[in-house]
């Protein structure tokens, strides 16, 4: 089995973890030195290593699992834009279903980069699961690139879904104004009626500093219908997706408009997250 | 006829067989006719192989080369390059009866957009007179080809000699009128309506009505209704394009009429989900009658699940109670009276569900299978990898995994089981998963109307199989 084929099974990624748990009780691991300064309570001596080893492990199935859902971004986009080239046009099935499976790679990917920076949270308890699982989950989709890093730890300190809500509209005003303005110079011939969708749907972690343009899993669909043969633009939304892909991180705009029931993909990312949170709660 | 699906598979022949591969060639399409006298094939290069089954004549013959020892009267398709001295009559061969092209490659001006020539669909007609009609479709265009035979010819003209040139009037000094004389049998296909410019999508399915006046053609997005005789004109009835291009969610992959009742037609879509029409109900069909969905196992769910879950071809059985789906990884039977659960899944090769993302980068996780029952609705049969084909028998639940290739399996040999193994340890005889080919894909496979003989398509070679009879 290719390790690409691994990433996405929600099982597996657990008996790696646990696997790594147990390497490390019996080996001993340098991460309990980092691991100390995180915990609170220091007289629980011999559970000091587990939280921070079960971050690390979470940071590297996160990074592994990111790496892959980049893989399969890239992948995804190379074949759509290949795809052009075929005798026969763009086949709308075909686009439909690499566009699904690069809005789940965003998701996971997305999703991955959120949760390996969740074991800096304080485990605060109660309060960490509750808050935190129902905006995970519908943030699922938004992440923090890696130049919001830093003001990650400001909307999380918090926790309070108050003060961040008053954020939201606040913060998303320019964006639509940037997102529509955006929407529209890509030929984009829809109405704004997205662009009224994208505050609703934005993350309460999401930083300012958007540029991404809307989903471009969206906007796939779109050309061949319009006139088959518009892929000009296509490929223009499409090259402009994938570097503000690599260069920014992930994030920005709401992968559905609600035509696009519920993000099924999202599931298994939400999974593997709100175990984790438990997990490290538990500890 | 017994039907053993275990052991008597017999390798018949090979038609249509090429050493080297052409993509051209490749078989897109099988078909038998209603009688399953005829079995016609479409490829990519757009032609049309009609294969005719030859009359049968009863014959006891014991063959040096007869492999089934004191079995008497044994089935036989055999290649004529091996046919032995001593054969004078043969029985139930399928030969080539006739070719043609049937739809020549095309550029949209447009949209800038070349139309392939693949031929997507062949349906045949049944049989109304002397001459053979069938529907053959590429991405755009429908048309309709009268398949005839002619045996006679006019002989004797007064005005015309025999090479056909005008005579010399002057020379004319008696009369006499032409008569038909036999000549060598020419099979000739004549396009009798092309129905073209009403699918802005590619067309994946045709299907005609059991009326035998009217047909639909479905594309992507649209489900048109035809008459065999108009040409210009065509009914929308189903269309599920959103108005905003933005919010589509899900495409149609496959469309057929119900076998008995004329105002009733299902199609499925990408998403694995199949809709039951009624005409009657409203002129657009939008709003389906019957729903068919299984909820989805959270178990099973998977990057790829919404891939793997669109369905890839949906057949009606012959009584007309069940319809059978046929997605990546599965066939599932269902009964028109149940809307929750199919009431039947078979699994098709449940070991590649673990190899999903490789199957993705090589583009095998698009490949769109077909199924098929056979007459009776007691086996269904679908393709696989590795020129591997599957059969399940619905009664007993048995299933047996069969390959169509040469070097496997000699002509009227008796065909051997196959066996993927999963696990670590590999038996004698089992394929291991990574061993598996797959480039070679059974997409597309035939079951005669009344009797046990299947025409498999393994890219550009076609096998008949049947069984052996005692």
């Amino acid at each position: 089995m290719r390790p690409s084929d691994w990433a996405w099974r929600l099982r597996d990624v657990i008996l790696v973890l646990l696997k790594g748990l147990r390497r490390a009780s019996r080996a001993g691991t340098s991460s309990s030195a980092r691991a100390g300064a995180s915990l609170s309570s220091g007289s629980i001596a011999r559970l000091k290593p587990f939280p921070a080893l079960l971050r690390d492990l979470v940071e590297r199935a996160g990074m592994e699992a990111q790496k892959e859902a980049q893989r399969i971004m890239t992948l995804s986009v190379w074949k759509m834009y290949h795809s052009r080239m075929q005798r026969g046009g763009l086949r709308l099935h075909r686009s439909l279903q690499l566009s699904l499976v690069m809005r789940s790679a965003r998701e996971l990917y997305l999703s991955a980069k959120v949760e390996a920076h969740q074991p800096e949270f304080p485990p605060s308890g109660g309060t960490l699961d509750p808050r935190l699982r129902p905006p995970r989950e519908a943030d699922a989709a938004m992440g923090a690139a890696p130049p919001d890093a830093e003001q990650l730890p400001e909307p999380m300190d918090t926790q309070e879904e108050a003060p961040r809500a008053p954020e939201t509209p606040a913060r998303c005003d320019p964006p639509p104004a940037r997102v529509s303005r955006k929407r529209r110079s890509s030929s984009h011939p829809s109405d704004g009626g997205d662009a009224g969708l994208v505050p609703s749907k934005k993350a309460r972690l999401e930083e300012a500093a958007r540029e991404e343009a809307p989903e471009v899993a969206d906007r796939l669909p779109l050309p061949p219908a319009q006139t088959e043969g518009a892929f000009p633009n296509l490929a223009r939304v499409l090259q402009r997706r994938f570097s503000s892909l690599l260069n920014c991180g992930p994030s920005g705009s709401p992968p559905t408009p609600p035509a696009c029931e519920a993000k099924p993909a999202c599931r298994p990312a939400d999974n593997m997250l709100s175990v984790l949170v438990r997990a490290v709660v538990a500890f | 006829m017994e039907e053993d699906i275990d052991t008597r598979k017999i390798n018949n022949s090979f038609l249509r067989d090429h050493s080297y591969a052409t993509e051209a060639d490749i078989i897109s399409t099988v078909e038998f006719n209603h009688t399953g006298e005829l079995l016609a094939t479409g490829d990519k290069g757009g032609r049309v192989v009609i294969f005719q089954r030859e009359q049968e004549v009863l014959v006891e013959e014991q063959t040096p080369d007869v492999v089934l020892g004191s079995i008497l009267r044994v089935l036989k398709f055999s290649l004529p390059s091996l046919q032995s001295k001593n054969q004078v009559h043969r029985r139930g061969e399928y030969n080539v009866y006739s070719t043609f092209q049937s739809h020549e490659p095309e550029f949209d001006y447009l949209k800038s957009l070349e139309i392939e020539e693949k031929i997507n669909k062949i349906r045949w007609l049944p049989q109304q007179n002397a001459a053979y009609f069938l529907l053959s479709t590429n991405d755009k265009t429908v048309k309709l080809w009268k398949v005839s035979e002619r045996d006679k010819r006019p002989e004797g003209y007064n005005l015309k000699d025999e090479e056909g040139r005008l005579r010399d009037p002057a020379t004319i000094t008696t009369l006499r009128v032409p008569v038909l004389r036999p000549m060598d049998l020419m099979v000739e296909a004549t396009p009798r309506r092309v129905f073209a410019n009403a699918h802005t999508y590619h067309i994946n399915s045709i299907s005609v009505n059991s009326d035998y006046e009217t047909y639909m053609s479905a594309d992507d997005l649209r489900i048109n209704l035809w008459n065999f005789e108009i040409t210009n004109q065509s009914f929308n009835i189903v269309d599920i394009k959103p108005a905003n291009m933005e919010e589509l969610t899900e495409v149609i992959t496959a469309a057929e009429f119900h076998p008995h009742h004329c105002n009733t037609f299902v199609y499925s879509s990408s998403k694995g989900t199949i809709r039951l029409c009624d005409m009657r109900a409203s002129a657009l069909c939008d709003r389906h009658t019957k729903f068919f969905e299984e909820p989805e196992d959270p178990s099973n769910r998977s990057f790829f699940s919404e891939i793997i879950s669109s369905i890839s071809d949906v057949k009606f059985s012959h009584s007309g109670r069940y319809i059978m789906t046929r997605d990546y990884l599965t066939v599932k039977v269902w009964d028109l009276n149940m809307e929750n659960r199919p009431i039947e899944t078979y699994q098709v090769h449940d070991y590649l569900r673990s190899k999903l993302c490789s199957l993705y980068e090589n583009d095998c996780i698009f490949d769109k299978f077909e199924c098929v029952w056979n007459g009776s609705d007691s086996v269904i049969m679908t393709g696989s990898y590795n020129n591997f084909f599957r059969m399940f028998d619905r009664n007993t639940k048995r299933d047996v995994t069969l390959e169509a290739s040469r070097e496997n399996s000699k002509p009227r040999a008796i065909l051997k089981p196959r066996k993927v193994c999963v696990g670590g340890k590999r038996r004698k005889d089992e394929i291991s998963v990574d061993s598996l080919d797959f480039s070679k894909k059974i997409l597309h496979t035939a079951w005669h109307p009344s009797e046990n003989i299947i025409a498999v398509a393994a890219t550009n070679n076609l096998y008949i199989f049947q069984d052996k009879v005692n």
